[in-house]
């Protein structure tokens, strides 16, 4: 099953080095391969170019609006279809949760959620 | 009521709308001193629009002072509509008799354009015609931009110390889970120790946070259906390890009807944990927990209050050390702790209730309590779907 995963990309969007480190780890050791992104903006290219079989996404990133984005990844525009797990850090903002139901994501609060179940939220789907 | 209200601080206004009414009578007198003292700009002008009046705002809100101002007309000074534009406001209001509200754009003495709230109102006499106009103005861009600087604030706090947090418990979890290598008993202690710290400092953080948006006013909540029993049992889960440690038992019986109420899972989780989280800690070693969930209808007799709406009922009971009675008045007081606590030697900052009250308070529900030397009973009630007003 791990040699399998190894075809399998998983792009990873975080602009905090720590926490990106640690996912890509974490992912890694799941058997996935891993292309990571620091800010938003090369994004929607990365996406269209690598077709990543999922996306791990934080919400706050330098240079665009993380739902943002992915309203645009979901959009006809570039119409991806494969499975995003959103991680944030902010705190009670009404209607995120639902904005990010509503462009098929799950939402999670980082602090509050261990990288392992971060990490299976998205490889369970894959 | 019988005082006399000062009268010298709004001679200008009263002479000018109430000639002849020695007998005015107090509410009167006291509208007339509201609108000296409004920080919001209060002018009259008279048929034409001159200003004849205006309050002590005005230098405040449109930087222009009394002098300045006095004699002017109302409808070209400041706004950014055109004459034709702000005329035919004026006789509108004036012929027809019509208010007029509207937000502007004006302009400060300064220079700096700011977001107005305006009302124009014709004052009609006895015989019908209007004598005179009465002009509100509030500048609401300065609200707005603290609203926004508001929510900034607490999203950034939120960000910038939830991230090094998440990073803590990410590590230290990549260590358990052997990640970096097997590790050692000790140095697997340890690692969890750092891990307890970083979990229990995110629940400080995220208490803190909401109860800062509450004392900003920026609280908002995403209120769905939530089946209040699904809180209840997580709740319970929760607290079920603290609850053993002290050897106290938890019973719960769940509700014979569903209920349901319209509000947000995770305040709702917030304040049921605060309450269960004091029944437990306040309690004697081998004590007792109960909780009970029902639906109360109009007329019902529910933890000494009578129902006059359909409500969902929490009560927690608990055989824990009380709150005295001198002191039963100040317990949802903000930094509030029993004076019969120090001897418990537990921490708390006392937020707990005061925050969950508050919190219950914007769902539209109502948190009362009773208590004695053998225990409190705790209450949360909750409107049901149906009948829920904002409050």
């Amino acid at each position: 099953m791990k040699l399998l995963n190894k075809f399998k990309k998983v792009l990873i969007v975080e602009d905090d080095p720590a926490l990106l480190k640690a996912l890509v780890r974490k992912v890694e050791s799941k058997g996935f391969a891993v292309i990571t992104e620091s800010s938003g903006t090369p994004v929607p290219l990365t996406v269209v170019r690598e077709k990543p079989a999922g996306i791990l996404l934080d919400l706050m990133l330098p240079g665009q609006d993380g739902l943002k984005l992915l309203a645009q990844l979901r959009s006809t525009e570039i119409d991806y279809k494969k499975p995003v797990v959103i991680l944030t850090n902010l705190h009670g903002r009404a209607g995120l949760r639902d904005e990010a139901e509503r462009l098929q994501a799950v939402y999670l609060d980082k602090a509050s959620t261990s990288i392992g179940a971060a990490v299976d939220a998205l490889v369970k789907q894959l | 009521m019988n005082e006399t209200l000062p009268t010298a601080t709004a001679p200008a206004l009263r002479d000018i709308l109430m000639p002849g009414m020695e007998e005015c009578a107090q509410p009167l007198e006291g509208l007339l001193y509201l609108a000296e003292w409004s920080e919001d700009l209060v002018m009259l002008t008279n048929a034409q629009g001159d200003i004849i009046y205006t309050n002590d705002a005005v230098e405040r809100v449109t930087g222009f002072s009394r002098e300045e101002v006095l004699g002017s007309r109302a409808r070209v000074w400041g706004y950014e509509l055109d004459s034709a534009q702000q005329e035919a406001i004026w006789v509108r209001v004036t012929t027809e008799r019509k208010q007029h509200q509207a937000t502007v754009r004006n302009k400060h003495k300064d220079g700096r354009v700011y977001d107005a709230e305006v009302r124009v109102v014709p004052l009609v006499g006895a015989n019908g015609s209007v004598k005179h106009c009465l002009v509100m103005e509030r500048n609401v861009s300065d609200a707005r931009q603290l609203e926004r600087a508001k929510r900034e604030f607490i999203a950034l706090a939120s960000h910038n110390l939830k991230t090094p947090l998440a990073s803590m418990r990410w590590y230290a979890e990549m260590l358990l889970d052997g990640d970096a290598g097997s590790l050692k008993q000790d140095q697997r202690e340890y690692i969890e120790e750092v891990l307890q710290g970083a979990k229990r400092m995110n629940d400080l953080i995220h208490t803190w946070l909401s109860i800062t948006s509450i004392d900003l006013g920026t609280y908002t909540c995403e209120e769905k259906r939530v089946a209040v029993e699904t809180v209840v049992e997580r709740t319970v889960e929760e607290l079920a390890a603290r609850a053993q440690s002290m050897q106290v038992t938890v019973t719960h019986t769940p509700p014979v009807s569903p209920c349901v109420i319209i509000a947000d899972e995770e305040v709702l989780h917030t304040i049921v944990h605060a309450l269960l989280k004091n029944a437990v800690k306040y309690n004697r070693v081998g004590g007792s927990v109960s909780i009970e969930l029902k639906q109360c209808a109009v007329g019902d007799e529910c933890g000494g209050r009578v129902f006059t709406s359909e409500q969902v009922l929490l009560a927690v009971h608990d055989t824990g050390i009380g709150v005295p009675i001198d002191e039963q008045g100040m317990v949802f007081q903000q930094f509030f702790r029993g004076s019969n606590v120090e001897q418990q030697q537990s921490q708390g900052a006392g937020l707990g209730l005061f925050y969950a009250r508050e919190l219950a308070r914007l769902c539209g529900g109502t948190m009362w309590f009773s208590s004695s030397e053998e225990g409190s009973d705790f209450y949360l009630a909750l409107p049901t779907p149906n009948k829920k007003t904002r409050s």
